[in-house]
């Protein structure tokens, strides 16, 4: 009878009971686990666990660098840091549409200061005696500005981080407001977002796409994959079906959606190849293409704001990629490769890459990879196969700057707390190694982020700065990134005018 | 000495939740003084309500000053009530609780999206402004952020039951408390406080005054309902929201349609077993304190239509606005256009309160619509009534999908990543990679299936498991409470999912 009612103290009891055997449960499992097998162990509280911080919120680095800089998930936003407008001896460019939208750009700096602006970036690093490196570019950038040059390109390659045009959005934003140009430049026929800032696109006929990177259609024996590392096919069409297409329609609101230029890269099989351009509704050409590479240019008297793109490839062909552009300005092309590690280039056939390259003529190249090998690769190994990438890059591309963005922080779990995982930084150092030993500038985003640990601070940041795969920035975090990039950008870039005036 | 100090500081990394190993800590120090002290009631009420201040302290540090004032000043408007002969007085009285608690949730809760929506509307730029921190800081010299309005934890819950108990003696449902520390120990009892169930004064003031019981069944069922809830939050919600779900959701467009039509099915199963877990802990905890707070949950998906649901799912909720927002409104008592007014106004409001966003209005709205719709269905459905497992089948097939349909707003950070998720499902959904994506995510697939499978199982089975445990002798329910936790670290300390690249 005494057993029928609970008393709290009882209740008390028992709960001393459970933690008494919780922790000689503890005790008893050894910190490191017991191994079941294979990856699996059977793990349990340890009494480190106790001492350990477990923090849910960000790190004082990252409220800094939030503090620093603008958080917004529109890169394509006024608001947001610019070193280049806090810059008081500034020439402003020239040409009449440029002034008009450099008025209407009101935005609000943080921090007020240059100099403490300065100080928040982290700095862009050169092999020694070419401090200089990224000088050609900016001259080229001031001529843009100044209508001296029609043209000038930044192709944007990386994995799964730069996807979607993140990262690049923000850079080609602020670089085309500040120099000139519009449009989004390169797309893949068929991207793997078939959602984009600039456009909405659909399509007719079954199109297919086939990607170098990731995991690869072993049906196709060829290696030519263009520069992309990627093409789009579609067969046909037959004799009583329409042309299969790829319709666009462009949001104009968006500097990225102005659009007045076209260009198809693509690669016939047979003599009677065709693509037909529809633009505003309007039929305005049908190009003929011969077997082999080729490249359709369209250029519009005013701006697209819808295009219709018809194809007549009888066996399918190859269609590198797509750009949009502007008439004359910068372009900034974002070419990312889900689950790539940046080693392709050298892997892929040599010509479609090169043809393309010559077609684009770039001014700069930006390379960001390195998180995809960090868990399982050899950093040794990794950096002599990056280095034949920059070789390839100085043979197809010579006199191009090339920056190695490298790989962000990444975590794994260990006992239910979030640490950077082990490799990271032997991969990092690889990459910086094979690029200052190629002659290229290197951005250490790891070190930007904070360095060490620093991911699961931008996972638990208010807005959240990463995912919960504590590998993939947030539109809010790659964007914050993405400008604290452009602004070490830009902080050479004001050394360069700094040297160009006391000249 | 320092970390002694810690334990009484308040710190907002380390809030005091079910699922910390700091609040077990707390809870057992609250059991030894509790069993030296449960008899005298009134040094219990005292204790408890001090034992939640401390809570809600930990748990959201200054704000708890706002808990006060909200207990201070219905606790006086509730005796203004009472004993006011005139009726305008105790009108006025009502109103201002009303208004007061009202005020708080907005300023608190909607501040941000007030503000956008003006500013959207008339193409302003006003940015909000913490008038309060202001205040403070020019009066006493306190150096809070002012540019920020932080919403305090709970605050949606204890407001919701100071405004219960006003209207309910305004009603004569209820007599006033006698004693301010009761009462204060009613809105803040720490089970229920940051994520309820919503108390009703009726239900539970008249505990304050009962001698502490709890038989043997209560208190296995008590512990029974705190394991499953610690196993439903971590082992089932946290696993397929850390690995799966949250990914997915944010970054709808980086994931074909198949993964984003999972994560959604995900979704729905995740914010079931959060909320509920947490609310059988609340339940089991309190229970072993003596205290006893309704039901909460009751098995939402097997509900059979919208209707329905509401009856199943966060109970406390769905009571509370049809008896102090759909029945003031008029209920069903106006026509049946007016009720299907009620019905919207109801559910929108609703919506709203789960969070301040247009998304959750969306959710409120389909909900309502839900129920109307179905008011229609049920007059022509020729299969109504019949009682045929098929039928039955098919009408909780149908509310499961339409609640989880809803839960695309729920859960989407914004207008565009809801958009986004529908895009792809509907463009994307790439049939041949689905063996491809289920392999590689298979231990979230499992952990879900499972989650799945424990909700729809009959219930005499769930019974059968919940006598079997309370039947047991003590040492078995230490034993099971032990390897119930360590299971729940396996999942909790199990390594990341790794990211996986599908081309699609």
């Amino acid at each position: 009878m005494l057993y029928l009612r609970m008393k709290p103290f009882r209740t008390f009891i028992f709960f001393a009971a459970v933690f008494l055997l919780i922790a000689l449960l503890a005790l008893l499992i050894p910190e490191k686990g017991i191994p079941m097998g294979g990856k699996a162990k059977l793990t349990f509280i340890s009494f480190s666990d106790l001492s350990r911080p477990d923090s849910l919120a960000a790190d004082q680095k990252v409220a800094q660098l939030m503090e620093d800089f603008s958080l917004s998930d529109d890169p394509e936003s006024d608001q947001g840091t610019d070193l280049l407008l806090l810059a008081e001896e500034r020439e402003e460019p020239e040409g009449e549409e440029e002034e008009a939208e450099i008025e209407k750009y009101e935005p609000q700096v943080k921090p007020a200061n240059v100099d403490s602006l300065k100080k928040a970036i982290h700095r862009i690093q050169f092999p020694e005696d070419q401090r200089r490196l990224l000088y050609p570019y900016f001259q080229k950038l001031d001529q843009i500005a100044s209508g001296r040059t029609r043209h000038t390109r930044i192709l944007h390659f990386g994995d799964s981080q730069i996807e979607n045009n993140r990262m690049t959005a923000l850079i080609r934003y602020r670089l085309q407001k500040h120099f000139g140009g519009s449009g989004i430049g390169l797309m893949q026929a068929i991207p793997l977002y078939s959602r984009s800032l600039a456009y909405d696109q659909d399509q007719s006929g079954d199109w297919l796409r086939y990607t170098y990177f990731g995991k690869r259609d072993s049906t196709i024996m060829h290696k030519s994959y263009g520069i992309m590392g990627a093409f789009a096919s579609v067969p046909g069409p037959t004799k009583a079906e329409k042309w299969p297409y790829l319709h666009y329609k462009f949001n104009t609101a968006r500097r990225s959606g102005q659009v007045s230029r076209i260009r198809i890269f693509l690669h016939s099989y047979v003599d009677s190849a065709r693509v037909a351009l529809q633009i505003n509704g309007t039929i305005y050409d049908t190009l003929h293409y011969r077997d082999g590479f080729g490249l359709a240019d369209y250029r519009h008297p005013g701006p697209i704001k819808e295009a219709l793109l018809s194809f007549h490839l009888p066996e399918g062909g190859r269609i590198y990629g797509i750009s949009f552009e502007s008439g004359g300005g910068l372009q900034v092309d974002n070419i990312a490769m889900r689950g790539g590690s940046g080693l392709i280039f050298t892997a892929m056939e040599l010509g479609s890459q090169k043809a393309m390259l010559d077609h684009l003529s770039p001014g700069l190249i930006l390379l960001q990879y390195g998180g995809n090998v960090v868990p399982y690769m050899n950093a040794r190994y990794y950096q002599r196969a990056f280095k034949k990438q920059f070789d390839f890059f100085k043979r197809v591309c010579p006199d191009v700057p090339i920056i190695l963005i490298g790989p962000a922080d990444m975590s794994l779990r260990e006992d239910g707390v979030f640490v950077t995982y082990p490799n990271l930084e032997k991969i990092r150092d690889a990459l910086k190694n094979a690029a200052l030993e190629s002659g290229a500038g290197f951005w250490d985003l790891y070190e930007a982020m904070g360095g060490h640990n620093s991911m699961p601070s931008f996972v638990h940041a208010d807005p959240p700065l990463a995912s919960s795969d504590y590998v993939h920035f947030s539109g809010t975090g790659i964007n914050l990134i993405a400008e604290m990039f452009y602004n070490a950008m830009m902080l050479e870039y004001k050394e360069f005018e700094k040297e160009r005036i006391s000249e | 000495m320092s970390a002694l100090w810690d334990i009484f500081l308040y710190n907002p990394e380390k809030p005091l939740i079910f699922t910390r190993m700091f609040f077990w800590g707390f809870y057992f120090v609250v059991l030894l003084i509790y069993s030296l002290i449960y008899k005298q009631r009134a040094a219990r009420n005292v204790f408890l309500f001090a034992a939640s201040l401390f809570f809600y302290w930990k748990t959201s540090g200054l704000f708890f000053l706002i808990l006060v004032f909200s207990t201070v000043s219905d606790f006086y408007l509730g005796n203004l009530i009472h004993h006011s002969q005139k009726k305008g007085w105790k009108k006025f009285g009502v109103i201002m609780s009303v208004v007061v608690n009202l005020f708080l949730l907005s300023y608190f809760k909607y501040a941000y999206l007030f503000v956008d929506t003006v500013n959207s509307l008339f193409q302003l730029d006003l940015e909000v402004i913490n008038h309060l921190a202001l205040w403070s800081n020019r009066a006493t010299g306190t150096h809070f952020e002012v540019s920020a309005i932080l919403l305090p934890v709970g605050i949606s819950f204890y407001t919701f039951q100071t405004i219960s108990y006003t209207v309910d003696i305004y009603r004569g449902k209820v007599n006033p408390v006698k004693h301010i520390l009761d009462f204060g120990f009613y809105v803040s009892f720490f089970p229920q406080l940051v994520a309820g169930p919503i108390v009703r004064a009726s239900e539970f003031i008249p505990q304050l005054y009962k001698r502490y019981s709890l038989s043997m069944q209560e208190f296995g069922f008590a512990l029974f309902l705190i394991l499953k809830g610690l196993f439903k939050k971590m082992f089932i919600g946290d696993y397929i929201a850390l690995n799966f779900v949250d990914r997915v959701f944010a970054n709808p467009v980086g994931y074909s349609g198949f993964e984003n039509l999972s994560a959604l099915f995900g979704y729905s199963l995740q914010v079931y077993v959060d909320f509920s877990g947490y609310t059988d802990i609340a339940i089991g905890v309190a229970l072993l304190l003596g205290f006893r707070l309704p039901k909460n949950f009751n098995s939402p998906y097997k509900a059979t239509s919208v209707g329905n649901f509401w009856k199943r799912w966060h109970i406390s909720l769905s009571t509370w606005l049809k008896d102090y927002l759909y029945i003031p409104l008029g209920g069903n008592r106006k026509g049946r256009i007016m009720t299907d007014v009620n019905l919207m106004i109801t559910m929108l409001l609703g919506g709203l309160w789960h969070g301040a966003s247009w998304q959750f209005v969306i959710w409120g709205g389909l909900n309502g619509l839900g129920l109307v719709v179905y008011k229609l269905w049920r007059k022509v459905s020729p299969y109504e009534k019949s009682k045929h497992p098929w039928v039955r089948f098919w009408k909780i097939f149908n509310t499961f999908l339409f609640i989880t349909f809803t839960r695309i707003w729920f859960r989407s950070e914004s207008m565009e990543k809801a958009n986004q998720l529908i895009h792809q499902v509907l463009n994307d959904f790439n049939i041949r990679i689905i063996p491809e994506v289920l392999w590689n995510y298979r231990l979230v697939f499992a952990v879900m299936t499972l989650g799945y499978f424990t909700h729809w199982v009959s219930e005499t089975w769930k019974s059968r498991l919940l006598n079997a445990f309370i039947d047991s002798p003590l040492w078995a329910k230490i034993l099971i409470s032990v390897v119930t936790v360590f299971v729940i670290y396996q999942a909790w300390s199990s390594d990341l999912q790794p990211f996986i690249y599908f081309q699609f």
